[in-house]
């Protein structure tokens, strides 16, 4: 490039300069090397506006290389307006500074390299005259202000984000000095930017917390940031403001900490929300459980109980009561059944509050009653004898009163809650117990009619033991009469009618049996006497006895080969056997076989009845351990249908279990498992 | 000799059906349908064998039981229980009877209890 050059500067205009000390040889190649090592863009057109010469930095610049006498006014590949206008070049400040011969201080144009990269510019051109004062070109100075215009756009925006931030967004001084303060702040906090700046940021700190800003600002001066800091600020109102903290170090160029930046954000809204959102969670996790609790209650009390201490919690009562709206023999009282958050003492001694006109209107009327300040109720300090609430009673400013009503309509009783604060009770909390008192109601009812139905069991199963103990002494006469009966007669009739009686007494000596085991097991009076002994040793006398009792079937065993040690009551285990062994009999009359089997794990023997007989289908299979349950194909078979659920009865008694598998038409097995006896 | 043996049960039948059976097979048996009853028999004089019923108007037959056991001048007479809960048996044995019948009984059972008893009295 250099090379290229032309010369660009006489020896006159050098000695103008005032540098004429220098020779005029020394003189031209000094400049020459001062104007192309400058860090400044420099570059020179002729009169026809054809670069003459240029600098290195104006290439760099440029990012490219003019060809010097072909391109015109601008080295640039592109040239425009600031705006983004493109710019004529014989209009560019170069040309007009040539043609209107007058230079141009500073101004701004946009340059587009090769790269398509833009640089902004500060442009100087100058008319070059010669020593007649005749134009003879131009040159230009060109200050790059890229960087400098970036920064201010920046700059813009990052004032624009504070402005707008709905945040407080304010700086400070090590010192806790305020130097800036957003709108932001101003709407938080409420002093505007004038009132504060220069003042301590202490203004903005509650007196409990001050400690508060000295650990804040060590923490800053050793570098550190503070993130989500949750505390309290006051404002200019004098209101204490909960807001999320960020406190980061400002630095200079020189990375010093020179003060600190802070973002506050209001939260008390969200910290309402999230209460809100809490408190709602936490009620509805009460009405779940209270939901769930009293639906599988069944006893009245606990339900009360329950209910009222969790409304006397929900609704954050100094004390709840539930009074049963019933008439003792005054004539006038209500009973209270359950008391939540005060002793009981606390009001036993007051009596009744029925009769009180406050206390009323929840019974007589059924309506809910809802009151900020009962002192100020027209109707309080109605009830003689005490008239105000009684002395020793738990104080009672706010008063909520819900009835439980019954489906029938009856108020059964009522829900009361005081606390010594004026309005504690908000509408939220009245439908809350409203709804609790509903879900109670039905409970209560239904509490009642398993309370009959369980006096009426109990009552059934008490007749059924008395009468099948009293049934068994005319049994007795009968079977011994029978029996002695049967060896005085000699025709061989009458003994078989004898011994035909005699089956029959003993079928019915043992549905009495069953009867009352079945009694006894629902009382709860079935008693286990239990002994160690093998399970084959069972299975063997059963067999036996089967051996005499049935002539049809033949009762198939394979004996395992060793000992199975059962802890049972043996004669349970017996009744258990028999009744599996003859409905095998009973429900398979087309075959002759029943096998017995017997299996064992380490801690488990397992007894399965097998038969070839009529089967079960799936919905049979589902009942027949239930109580009464018959197979209905086998009408023509007697029997009450207890015995199967009285063996699971015993069986489970034992630990063990049972079931049964079966097709239709293809026979049943039973089998049951009960524990080994360890050894 | 014959053997004595008081029988105690409030059921009428009850008594006159084991009163003929042990009668037929040459015993002397004294019916009572009291607990009141009996305790005058047995001041009187002691039998060989104590047939009870457990649940008496006026008395239980296990308590009857336990007192005739742990007196000395009757413990060695062999005592049997009768009910007609199945459940009495184990507790009969507690009672430290000699034998227990569940009613109803099978009389040929019973017959042969009664005589081994009272021969191995």
């Amino acid at each position: 490039m250099r090379e290229t050059l032309s010369p660009l500067f006489s020896e006159e205009q050098i000695g103008e300069s005032g540098m004429d000390r220098l020779q005029p040889g020394e003189t031209n190649h000094w400049f020459k090397e001062l104007v192309n090592d400058s860090p400044v863009a420099i570059y020179s057109c002729d009169k026809q506006g054809y670069i003459t010469f240029f600098n290195q930095a104006a290439a760099t610049l440029w990012g490219r290389q003019p060809d010097c006498g072909e391109d015109r006014w601008c080295g640039s590949w592109k040239i425009y307006y600031p705006n983004g206008t493109p710019m004529i070049l014989d209009k560019c400040p170069m040309a007009r500074a040539l043609i209107e011969n007058m230079p141009d201080e500073g101004e701004e144009v946009t340059i587009e390299r090769p790269d398509h990269t833009f640089r902004n510019l500060l442009v100087f051109p100058r008319p070059l005259l010669d020593n007649r004062n005749v134009i003879v070109g131009v040159h230009n100075t060109l200050v790059d202000i890229t960087e400098q215009k970036k920064g201010e756009e920046k700059q813009a925006i990052l004032s624009a984000i504070v402005e707008s931030s709905d945040d407080a967004i304010i700086s400070k001084t090590l010192e806790g000095i305020i130097t800036s303060w957003n709108a932001g702040a101003q709407k938080i906090f409420g002093y505007t930017e004038e009132e504060v700046l220069g003042k301590s940021i202490l203004i903005l700190i509650p007196n409990a917390l001050r400690t508060e800003e000295n650990s804040i600002i060590s923490d800053i001066k050793a570098g550190k940031k503070v993130d989500h800091f949750h505390t309290m600020r006051l404002a200019k109102s004098g209101k204490q403001i909960p807001i999320s903290l960020t406190v980061s170090p400002i630095k200079d160029r020189q990375g010093r900490i020179i003060g600190a930046s802070k973002i506050a954000r209001d939260i008390s809204e969200r910290l309402d929300t999230e209460y809100t959102i809490e408190q709602s969670a936490q009620r509805l996790g009460i009405l779940n459980a209270i939901g769930k609790t009293i639906s599988e209650k069944l006893d009245g009390q606990s339900i009360l109980q329950l209910v009222t201490d969790a409304t006397t919690r929900i609704t954050g009562a100094d004390f709840g009561a539930f009074f049963y709206n019933t008439v003792d023999e005054h004539g006038d009282a209500c009973m209270l059944l359950a008391l939540s958050g005060a002793p009981l003492e606390a009001f036993e001694k007051f009596g009744i509050p029925q009769n009180t006109s406050v206390f009323f209107p929840a019974f007589s009327s059924g309506g809910v009653a809802r009151i900020d300040d009962i002192r100020k109720d027209p109707r309080y300090g109605k009830n003689a004898p005490h008239y105000w609430v009684p002395k020793g009673h738990p104080p009672v400013v706010s008063y909520l009163a819900v009835p439980l009503i019954a489906s029938s309509g009856a108020v059964i009783g009522g829900l009361f809650f005081g606390h010594p604060g004026p309005a504690m009770f908000t509408a939220e909390h009245e439908d809350t117990v409203v709804s609790v008192a509903s879900q109670t109601a039905v409970a209560l009812e239904n509490a009642k009619l398993f309370d009959e139905v369980k006096t009426l069991s109990a009552k059934k199963d008490g007749f059924i033991a008395l009468a099948s103990h009293e049934l068994k002494t005319p049994l007795t006469t009968i079977k011994g009469y029978l029996q002695i009966l049967e060896k005085k007669e000699t025709e061989t009739a009458g003994k078989l009618f004898i011994e035909r009686t005699l089956t029959q007494v003993n079928k019915l000596n043992s549905l009495v049996s069953d009867l009352f085991d079945i009694s006894k097991i629902e009382i709860g009076t079935l008693q286990l006497y239990c002994e160690t002994f093998d399970v084959r040793e069972l299975i063997f006398e059963i067999i036996e006895t089967f051996h005499y009792l049935n002539r049809t079937h033949q009762i198939i065993f394979r004996d395992p080969g060793r000992a199975l040690f059962i802890e049972a009551d043996k004669q349970r285990m017996e009744q258990v056997m028999i009744n599996l062994v003859s409905n095998a009999i009973k429900y398979s009359p087309g075959a002759n076989i029943v096998r017995i089997i017997v299996e064992h794990t380490d801690t488990t023997v397992t007894v399965k009845i097998k038969d070839e007989g009529i089967g079960l289908s799936p919905i049979q299979k589902k009942k027949i351990f239930t109580r009464f349950y018959r197979a209905e194909e086998a009408s023509d078979i007697a029997g009450l249908g207890l015995g199967l659920y009285l063996t699971k009865e015993i069986i489970e008694r034992h630990h063990g279990t049972i079931d049964v598998s079966s097709e239709l038409g293809e026979g049943s097995e039973f089998f049951f498992s009960l524990p080994l006896k360890s050894t | 000799m014959k053997k004595y043996i008081y029988l105690v049960d409030d059921d009428d039948n009850i008594r006159m059906l084991i009163e003929y059976l042990l009668g037929d097979l040459g015993f002397e048996v004294s019916g009572y349908g009291t607990a009141a009853g009996f305790q005058q028999g047995i001041e009187k004089a002691l039998p060989d064998l104590v047939i009870l019923d457990i649940i008496l108007p006026d008395g239980n037959g296990l308590e009857m039981c336990r007192e005739l056991k742990s007196n000395q001048a009757t413990a060695h007479i062999p005592v049997l229980l009768m009910s007609a809960n199945l459940d009495n048996k184990m507790i009969a044995k507690a009672a430290l009877a000699d034998g227990f019948f569940s009613k109803p009984f099978d009389i040929n059972d019973f017959a042969e209890k009664v005589q081994q008893k009272i021969a191995a009295a």
